[in-house]
């Protein structure tokens, strides 16, 4: 969001402590975009997605008051959800643990057969490779390289999102983009082809 | 260094992730190394694809109806959020000691009527044992069905019988009551010896026979049915 959409969302993010619901409302859907991109990209599930992104302004809500006026709001909301990511991750790995001994990477596969990047046309596919790419990642670098490549936010800003040191978000993107150049080349049998 | 370093930076090519003096040592090993140019170009590629799928981001199926859905979860919240102010205020020290009182109040209100009303009906019931028997004993209630006299009930003739009061008739059935013994003198006289043998048997003394006869000829109602023709 540029400086004068900030602005706003500063306006409305004062309104809203005051109690304010329609412009909690405006807020809302000026900002929840953002925050299902993220979503939906960290947890792969469009559903889940939409699940965070409601408990995700709830939680703004009910904490707007302790939201600090010297941050960005969008790097406090985006803290939230990728918290209630992680937690929904965590619970799923352990679900999957549990009740599933088979590779939960399924669709990655199908993904895989694919191959020809040429073919690619439609978003919704490309969406779908995204997603199947970095599904591989583990969680921390999926979370780097989601917030930092996928969704074009500094490093200084995923630092305070993730609570990681910029040292580590540098590690874990070198991994992650390594991995994710691996994959191409290796799955999709990009290594020099023109895009 | 070798090249391993070089390669990490490479990695890290977008901006604002090295610095200056980073940038420079890997521009001048990459015009040395071929190696790495080699890399380079391989990062490249595949990062102009990683920048694809960032422009390709996912989209919301329905804003509006999640927006609209938030605000409905949040207007909820707000008003559970009534009731645990509600709670909570219930829980300061001064609304729950005076809770505490009132219930104890109420309990003991409720104990002392619980006994007194107790001790009423003991007293009552004391008065009622040192009285005289004709005020604890109600009026003692004969009845005779009778299917002999089938042929007897006309209504005129049931009604011609001066010694009975008290005719009712019902589907199949009449009715006859007679109020005192005493006016059945031979209903009475057949009472006698029959209630005093009963009586002698169940070990009465003369005194309390006399008494409980005395009783029943004054106070016992008779009832007599007789049914229908035919019924």
């Amino acid at each position: 969001m540029h400086e004068r959409s900030d602005k706003t969302t500063q306006q409305l993010v004062l309104r809203s402590k005051q109690g304010d619901l329609p412009a909690f409302d405006r807020l809302v859907r000026r900002c929840q975009p953002y925050a299902y991109s993220i979503a939906v990209r960290l947890l792969s599930d469009e559903d889940e997605a939409e699940e965070v992104v409601q408990e995700s302004f709830i939680r703004v809500w009910k904490h707007l008051g302790r939201y600090d006026h010297q941050q960005k709001f969008t790097t406090w909301l985006y803290r939230i959800v990728t918290n209630l990511c992680l937690d929904h991750l965590r619970a799923a790995k352990r679900k999957a643990r549990l009740f599933s001994p088979i590779d939960v990477n399924d669709d990655v596969e199908a993904v895989s057969d694919a191959r020809n990047l040429h073919e690619v046309q439609v978003d919704e596919e490309t969406i779908r490779i995204a997603k199947a790419l970095t599904d591989r990642l583990p969680t921390k670098q999926k979370l780097v390289f989601v917030l930092r490549d996928l969704e074009d936010l500094p490093v200084s800003e995923v630092s305070e999102i993730t609570g990681l040191s910029v040292g580590s978000i540098k590690t874990n993107l070198h991994y992650a983009r390594r991995t994710i150049r691996s994959l191409l080349e290796r799955e999709y049998n990009i290594k020099s082809v023109e895009l | 260094m070798n090249c391993d370093h070089y390669q990490r930076m490479l990695y890290l090519h977008r901006a604002g992730e090295l610095s200056e003096q980073e940038e420079t040592e890997l521009r001048r090993h990459l015009q040395t190394c071929e190696h790495c140019a080699a890399e380079r170009v391989r990062i490249e590629t595949a990062d102009s694809y990683i920048r694809r799928l960032r422009e390709t981001g996912p989209t919301l199926r329905d804003p509006d109806r999640l927006a609209t859905s938030i605000l409905a979860r949040i207007t909820e919240a707000g008003r559970e959020r009534l009731i645990d102010r509600f709670l909570d205020a219930m829980l300061t020290p001064v609304i729950r000691y005076a809770s505490a009182i009132f219930v104890l109040a109420a309990v003991g209100s409720l104990l002392f009527q619980y006994y007194s009303t107790l001790d009423e009906v003991a007293n009552l019931e004391r008065r009622f044992a040192q009285g005289s028997q004709s005020q604890l004993v109600p009026g003692v209630v004969y009845s005779i069905n009778s299917s002999t006299l089938r042929s007897l009930p006309d209504r005129k003739e049931l009604q011609s019988l001066s010694v009975l009061e008290g005719y009712s008739e019902s589907g199949d059935s009449f009715r006859i009551t007679q109020r005192k013994l005493s006016s059945l003198v031979p209903f009475a006289d057949l009472l006698s010896p029959a209630t005093t043998s009963l009586l002698r048997t169940a070990g009465f003394n003369e005194k309390q026979i006399d008494a409980v006869v005395g009783f029943l000829q004054k106070n016992a109602t008779f009832s007599f049915t007789f049914l229908k023709e035919g019924a």
